[in-house]
């Protein structure tokens, strides 16, 4: 509370002694992150973990605020970062919906590139898992059972632009299997619907299901890609059940508003490049199952090329309208 | 008696010096944030969270969970004084609140939902105790099917809400479906009545139109009154300042209903507190021998509601307790602290960490008795801010308007949206439409969409899906009796009207 | 009466473009109702009420033919809203502060008709207020004018 009265008088102080620094940078005031959650959010809570590190491993000389900007699945804290055109004390959080949003509806006014790329964090992957007492052992097992009833199995859900989605959108393509998608708007919706019996297939990311597979009341029979995961060694991924299907692991990483010094960038890169070899980010990766995915400003403006394409092929598929 | 001896050891940890130190403080800020719209719960577990990180798990988990349900208390503050819902649950605070305000009796009805909260809170936290696990089960059997027959439910309060004419409040409630339409539809990412506005794809805050509709509009419609008029009657002598025992008997119902109704609706992931809200307003009135005195500003409406989004707060926490599934922003901010606490939550959690679940419990106990303890004598203290002339009172109804309004999403479109309902329900109220069913279609009209769809989707088309299952059957038939009970009403009213005129 | 009658027609027409919105939409997904279902059935909702009222509206009028005052919002409640949505469209530029002291002084001196000494005291006292607690107290982050605050 005090510390925000602190935090303005330095405002002022550092606006004056701005022209000092000659080359180099680093924040003079507290930096403002932008995640596209409300509080306990996915990105909110990713946000605050970092920043909360950070200031542990005291990497930042000064504080990381979360700034909350819901609305528009992240179009509206994408406008908010166009708005802060320049300004070297914001930063943004993007996840896939970020390439995803601008693609489908025509009230987001930015895209992602228009954004200055600064580094990858993570990728998530997913796996997918069925109630404990389900016969199904496999991915494989579903599918062919999807085959044998079409349209009586179901699997609960985000919105039909989220991953999830995209990859029964996927299988179902590869294996001309057929089962019913429920959107649930609240993560906690889609695990109770399983739990209930009333959906027979979730997909979701390791951490948020972990907790039911060690109690035993759900089962992963997959890992949706080609990689297997540490804390599942004994689960085969989609590829090796024969699944042929891409890999549309969610990305996390950081950005900044348009037209930001390249020092600013380069700063944010080193930063980000001691931080990931910290312990507590190890940890912090191994207690959510996430994997390691650091990339370079350069790199990530590649990837979101790249990443931006699939997905435009993939939504086409899905029957989702596109406008960009 | 395994409970009992879990629970001596949970107030052992509970009434430690530094549990019950930073319980007040959580309770404390709570009531506070409680009072301004916008700036919930989540905001503000958001805001200490560094702090809480920093403190031992129990304690910074009994601090956190205190500002949960603190902030409940203190949302029927400004509902009460000033029409001003702090909180979306205390819409329905505003109905019969504010009336028992304008009629001088401001103090007895913060008193009220003070009680009404205190001992609906306590039984939700008694409930969370000796029946999370089977309540669980329960809550994990509610699939959309149920979920719709709940909404139907909830959405024929609207005749209960009604007012004079049935004609202009159902006009009110569609209204209010059509605002719960605007903004992206999840099924198929498709626009719905969003102008083009990049603001609209979530759809439009129920805080904002309802601090519009109720708070704003009333300051408007004051304003229109000749001036130098009393607004409030003022209290006069001690009596006055505190409920009496005739209100509290007749609030003994709405005690039982609103602590029962909240903690079974704060159990459903999804559902959340506005509903739970609503749906006891509404069965008090069903069940009230005088319908017709509620709006009025009867104890009994305030009770109800302030006492079903107290237990709620309970039943939220079962399914994060015992499942590690969140229902709701607030619970979802508390599980991300559970984790980076180190805690697993899940099924097992209860279990493996005896002493966190038990040490909650009892704090919860104890920040129930501080509230009341808090709240009570503070009372009289707000019920002065009545007698303030008006033209100090309204420029401060505005600004907490705002800076609420503006902290929901930091949007100023918020703000602008917030002077449209402002102005929607002055004309409303000039025109004698009741606002009550707007918000509450607005508040239903989204889940039971969802529902709708998503139990056609599991059952292919099949209408079926409805009336076979025990649950979804028999929530419906209820709605039916409720919707049965106004009727049978006004056919008997009809009659009597018709002999009299015979006559 | 004649006010029930303007609200029936407005909400007909309103209603009107409800159901042609949302015949925009698809009616039916593969299932069930799709994206259009629910905001058509709202729509044809509020035309067929808006007729009813119109009906009862003209219906009670016939049988006891009163004359209630025309409703027409009064200027000093237009002024109010006015001045409260000069005051939200100032408060990107001039920060939330000031423009809520400029919108309280004028509220209280202009609509209400008192001295500006009083209406100067309500306006800089709930200002200062306002900014000592959400401020300074809760360190909620408000719009800011060019002066930071």
């Amino acid at each position: 509370m005090r510390r925000t009265a602190w935090a303005i008088a330095l405002m002022v102080l550092c606006s004056y002694a701005a022209p000092g620094w000659a080359q180099g940078f680093k924040p003079a005031r507290p930096v403002e992150a932008v995640v596209h959650t409300d509080p306990g959010g996915g990105s909110d809570v990713f946000a605050r973990a970092i920043a909360d590190m950070l200031e542990k491993e005291k990497l930042l000389p000064q504080r990381m605020n979360v700034l909350n900007k819901p609305g528009g699945s992240g179009a509206t804290a994408m406008a908010y970062l166009i708005e802060k055109k320049g300004d070297d004390h914001t930063i943004g959080f993007f996840t896939n919906t970020w390439l995803v949003v601008p693609l489908t509806r025509k009230e987001a006014k930015v895209t992602i590139h228009e954004l200055t790329p600064i580094a990858r964090l993570v990728l998530e992957p997913m796996i997918a898992v069925v109630k404990a007492d389900a016969p199904y052992k496999s991915m494989t097992d579903f599918v062919e059972a999807a085959k044998k009833n079409p349209g009586k199995l179901s699997q609960s859900g985000g919105s039909v632009t989220a991953q999830e989605a995209l990859y029964r959108l996927v299988i179902q393509k590869a294996t001309g299997a057929q089962w019913n998608f429920i959107s649930f708007p609240g993560g906690g919706e889609r695990i109770s619907n399983l739990l209930g019996g009333n959906v027979q297939l979730l997909m979701a990311q390791p951490q948020e299901i972990s907790e039911h597979i060690r109690s035993g009341s759900v089962r992963v029979i997959a890992v949706l890609g080609d990689k297997r995961l540490a804390g599942f060694p004994n689960v085969s991924t989609t590829k090796e059940q024969g699944l042929n299907i891409p890999t549309l692991d969610q990305a996390r990483g950081v950005l900044a508003p348009p037209g930001v010094s390249r020092e600013v960038v380069q700063y944010w890169e080193g930063v980000l490049g001691k931080f990931v070899k910290t312990e507590s980010w190890k940890k912090y990766l191994a207690d959510n199952q996430l994997e390691d995915a650091f990339l370079r400003s350069q790199e990530l403006a590649a990837f979101w090329t790249k990443q931006t394409e699939l997905l435009r092929g993939l939504l086409q598929e899905a029957g989702v309208k596109l406008v960009r | 008696m395994e409970a009992l001896s879990n629970l001596v050891a949970g107030f052992s940890v509970a009434l430690t010096p530094a549990n019950l130190f930073w319980c007040f403080v959580g309770v404390f800020l709570g009531t506070v944030v409680g009072v301004l719209p916008g700036l919930g719960p989540p905001a503000t577990i958001a805001m200490l969270l560094p702090l809480a990180l920093k403190l031992n798990p129990t304690t910074g988990l009994i601090m956190l969970a205190g500002i949960y349900y603190g902030a409940k208390y203190g949302g029927s503050t400004t509902s009460i004084l000033l029409n001003l819902p702090g909180e979306s649950a205390s819409v329905v605070t505003c109905l019969d609140g504010y009336q028992m305000a304008r009629k001088g009796r401001a103090g007895p009805a913060l008193g009220i939902a003070a009680i009404a909260s205190f001992v609906a809170g306590t039984f939700g936290v008694v409930a969370l105790m000796l029946i999370a696990p089977p309540v669980s089960r329960f809550a994990v059997r509610f699939g959309p099917p149920e979920y719709f027959a709940l909404m139907a439910l909830g959405l024929t309060m609207v005749v209960f809400l009604a007012g004079k004419s049935m004609i202009k409040g159902l006009l009110s409630a569609f209204f209010g479906l059509w605002l719960a339409c605007v903004g992206t539809d999840l099924f198929t990412a498709e626009s719905r009545f969003t102008f083009g506005q990049m603001e609209l794809l979530d759809g439009i805050d129920f805080i904002v139109a309802s601090v519009g509709i109720f708070a704003i509009a009333e300051v408007l419609a004051n304003l229109e009154e000749q001036s130098g008029f009393e607004l409030f009657k003022t209290p006069k002598g001690i009596r006055n300042l505190l409920p009496t025992w005739d209100d509290l008997k007749q609030c003994r119902f709405a005690f039982v209903n609103g602590s029962v109704v909240g903690f079974f609706i704060g159990v459903l992931p999804g559902a959340g507190s506005t509903i739970a809200s609503f749906i006891s307003y509404g069965i008090e009135k069903a069940f009230s021998r005088h319908p017709e005195k509620f709006g009025t500003g009867i104890p009994e409406g305030v009770a109800a509601p302030e006492g079903a989004n107290n237990s709620e707060t309970g039943g939220a926490l079962v399914p994060l307790l015992t499942l590690g599934i969140p229902g709701s922003n607030t619970t979802a901010i508390l599980l991300a602290a559970l984790i980076l606490w180190g805690f697993r939550p899940g099924p097992l959690l209860i279990h493996e960490n005896p002493g966190l679940f038990w040490g909650l419990v009892a704090s919860m106990y104890v920040g129930n008795i501080l509230l009341l303890l808090l709240n009570l004598p503070l009372v009289p203290v707000f019920a002065q801010i009545l007698r303030l002339p008006y033209y100090t009172l309204y420029p401060m109804i505005l600004g907490v308007s705002i800076v609420g309004v503006y902290s929901v999403s930091q949007s100023l479109f918020d703000v602008w949206m917030m002077g449209l309902f402002g102005l929607l329900g002055y004309t409303m109220k000039k025109l004698d439409f009741p606002a009550a069913p707007l918000v509450l279609a607005m508040v239903l009209g989204d889940p039971m969409e969802r529902a709708l769809r998503q139990s056609l989707m599991m059952s292919q088309g099949d209408l079926a899906v409805f009336f076979n299952r025990p649950m979804a059957a028999a929530m419906l038939f209820f709605a039916l009796v409720l919707l049965a009970i106004p009727l049978t009403q006004r056919v008997r009213s009809w009659r009597v009207r018709a002999v009299e005129q015979e006559l | 009466m004649k006010s029930d009658l303007v609200a029936a027609f407005v909400l007909a027409g309103f209603g009107s473009f409800v159901i042609h919105q949302a015949l925009q939409l698809d009616y039916a997904d593969q299932f069930g109702p799709g994206p259009g279902f629910i905001p058509f059935w709202v729509g044809v909702g509020l035309v067929a009420l808006s007729f009813c009222l119109i009906y009862s509206t003209l219906k009670a009028a016939w049988q006891r033919a009163e004359k209630a005052p025309a409703a027409r919002p009064p200027a000093k409640v237009l002024g109010a809203w006015a001045g409260l949505m000069a005051g939200i469209a100032l408060l990107k530029t001039l920060g939330f502060f000031v423009s809520f002291a400029l919108l309280s002084v004028s509220l209280v001196y202009l609509v209400d008709r008192r001295s500006l000494a009083s209406a100067a005291t309500v306006g800089l006292g709930s200002a200062v207020g306002f900014y000592l607690v959400f401020r300074l107290g809760l360190g909620l982050s408000l719009p800011a004018g060019p002066w930071g605050f």
